[in-house]
């Protein structure tokens, strides 16, 4: 039990070092590996989550929790793989076609992959057939496109109605976020979901797969 | 009363007077107008749109005439300064992107196709990992006297057409130029996980912007008047720092560095300040900090309401811009609702001087023509 809130606590602090070491004593203590990625890392990244929500913590603790996770993925993602632990779905992610901003799209990536999701993150100025494709090669449940800027949110409705016609709709959940973007938009454009932050972002992903 | 000139009618606004009608403040930093809405804009006015050239590269903005600036009654005029000498802009073709490095060294690209900005890319200390990394890099000198070549004559122009100076910065802000130089996710996590890295970086950017005032303000000499610095510190819904942050690593340089402007001036200038996004929060600290002026009053970022600002905020700080939003309104509302939504605007920040009329931040690309001259309508409406 100490080891996860070691964790919990490490993560807060941005202490990589820290939680590669907790994650490691866990594991040899016998805790599954499982049980680590739930109680551990995700609980973490949940209550940061939260936090950025709330206006308590901001971009930069945000970064530091999430490059800490990382590194305690690191070991825990192979021992998942061998016990066979499956991922709460697979999300693509991207910035849409002319929009070369990624903060936001990257810390939405980080939080999702905190909540567990395999994340796959395509980078930024991505065509809508460059997402069809790769939609398509990694079986992905859940598209998540960003746009900062009024003149390329145009693009994630041009996405939404490529993937109808190409017949991927059906198949795929679409969240959008970034600054100008609204609930209002996103159903106006046929989007499932909006998100208006980070943490927002994995509870909107969850629901929409449940 | 009439106002002599549009320098008298600025001059009343930042000191909480009103004038004779509300002072335009096009041109200031961040006031501008795409290169794509101009030459439309221009084209409806009549005036030749193959004049329109683009001034500000990353921002594809034009550079604004000044016929334009006649025909809808601009008060404030924008003082630029250069490139550095041994610096100039070399645009490459690199596939998909048109791109091109800074003088300080960060490389910036623009999609060929769809794309309407330059953003950067690549940071110069992005590998860097102790304080000597920092401090080897060189910056162009910043009091190269290529910069200030005909900042002299701009003043002089601007005195000759009884306009208001308003002497713009030639890069982002401290923290920002901290963000660019280093990356952005880079910087954020040096503010936690090695706070002397972040701390000598800040140093330096205020080092060259010090310099860079200084000399600036020689040049400007006794004419000044505002003297615009930008440096975005928050987002759409808050702030990009938390405010222990902001009052550790950036507040005691910003107060530095306004303070050193506002000491080398040769007559009493106004720091104009401009962060985007929901700053309400830390308005007190830059009113501490010696901001006078306060751009672009995001009204659309969370907790900045007009009404509002202008009654916590209104003794302290003269409002330029806060004239209409350019997120939602500026570009979809019909050119009716434009109008009523710039009345509205006007009636919360205008009463009682301290307020210079502007859009939120610049008219983007996806502006109708219809819509713009529906806004100087507005104001037009309001000044009667």
């Amino acid at each position: 039990m100490d080891y996860l809130i070691n964790i919990i606590e490490n993560l807060h602090a941005g202490n990589a070092e820290g939680v590669k070491s907790n994650v490691e004593q866990a594991l040899r203590s016998g805790m599954s590996a499982d049980e680590i990625l739930q109680q551990g890392m995700m609980k973490a990244m949940g209550i940061i989550g939260e936090k950025f929500k709330n206006d308590e913590i901001f971009v930069p603790e945000v970064l530091v929790a999430a490059r800490a996770m990382k590194s305690g993925m690191e070991v825990l993602k192979p021992v998942l793989i061998d016990d066979k632990v499956e991922s709460q779905g697979a999300v693509l992610l991207g910035t849409v076609k002319g929009d070369l901003h990624d903060i936001g799209k990257n810390l939405v990536g980080m939080m999702l992959e905190g909540g567990g999701f395999d994340v796959i993150d395509m980078g930024v100025d991505i065509e809508a057939d460059e997402f069809v494709n790769k939609l398509r090669e990694e079986q992905a449940d859940v598209l998540a496109m960003s746009a900062l800027l009024t003149t390329t949110m145009p693009e994630m409705k041009n996405v939404i109605d490529v993937l109808k016609e190409v017949g991927l709709r059906g198949k795929v959940k679409v969240i959008i976020g970034g600054a100008p973007v609204t609930s209002d938009y996103a159903e106006q454009i046929g989007a499932d979901a909006y998100a208006k932050d980070a943490g927002s972002a994995v509870d909107k992903v969850k629901e929409m797969l449940l | 009363m009439l106002e002599k000139n549009s320098r008298e009618r600025i001059e009343k606004a930042l000191n909480h007077k009103e004038s004779d009608r509300i002072p335009l403040g096009f041109d200031a930093h961040c006031c501008g107008i795409h290169i794509k809405t101009y030459r439309k804009l221009r084209e409806s006015l009549g005036l030749d749109p193959g004049k329109a050239k683009v001034f500000d590269r990353i921002q594809q903005l034009g550079g604004l005439d000044q016929d334009f600036k006649e025909q809808i009654n601009n008060d404030a005029e924008g003082i630029y300064s250069n490139p550095p000498s041994g610096w100039e802009f070399k645009r490459e073709d690199r596939d998909k992107y048109w791109e091109f490095t800074d003088e300080f060294g960060i490389r910036w690209r623009m999609p060929k196709e769809g794309g309407f900005y330059y953003d950067m890319w690549d940071h110069p200390l992005q590998k860097a990992d102790s304080i000597k990394d920092i401090e080897a890099l060189e910056f162009c000198d910043p009091q190269d006297s290529a910069r200030f070549e005909n900042v002299a004559e701009q003043f002089a122009s601007a005195a000759r057409l009884g306009k208001a100076p308003v002497f713009n910065p030639n890069t982002g802000g401290i923290f920002e130029m901290a963000l660019w130089l280093r990356g952005f996710e880079e910087f954020y996590q040096d503010m936690i996980l090695n706070p002397g890295m972040a701390e000598a970086l800040l140093d330096k950017t205020l080092d060259y912007k010090k310099k860079f005032w200084e000399k600036a303000l020689e040049v400007a000499g006794e004419e000044i008047l505002v003297v615009a610095e930008a440096d975005d510190i928050a987002s759409q819904d808050s702030l990009l720092v938390s405010p222990d942050m902001y009052r550790k690593f950036i507040k005691p340089r910003h107060k530095e560095l306004f303070s050193h402007i506002k000491k080398q001036a040769k007559s009493r200038a106004y720091i104009w300040y401009h962060s985007c996004g929901a700053v309400k929060r830390l308005l007190p600290d830059l009113i501490e900090e010696g901001v006078d002026i306060i751009n672009p009053v995001q009204l659309s970022a969370a907790d900045m309401n007009a009404e509002e600002l202008k009654r916590e905020f209104g003794k302290d700080l003269v409002f330029w811009g806060g004239g209409i939003d350019t997120q939602k309104a500026l570009p979809n509302f019909s050119p009716e609702e434009v109008k009523e939504a710039t009345k509205k605007n006007i009636e919360n920040l205008a009463p009682g001087g301290g307020f210079v009329f502007a859009p939120v931040h610049n008219v983007q690309a996806d502006v109708p023509a219809e819509n713009f001259f529906a806004m100087l309508e507005g104001l037009e409406e309001m000044n009667k």
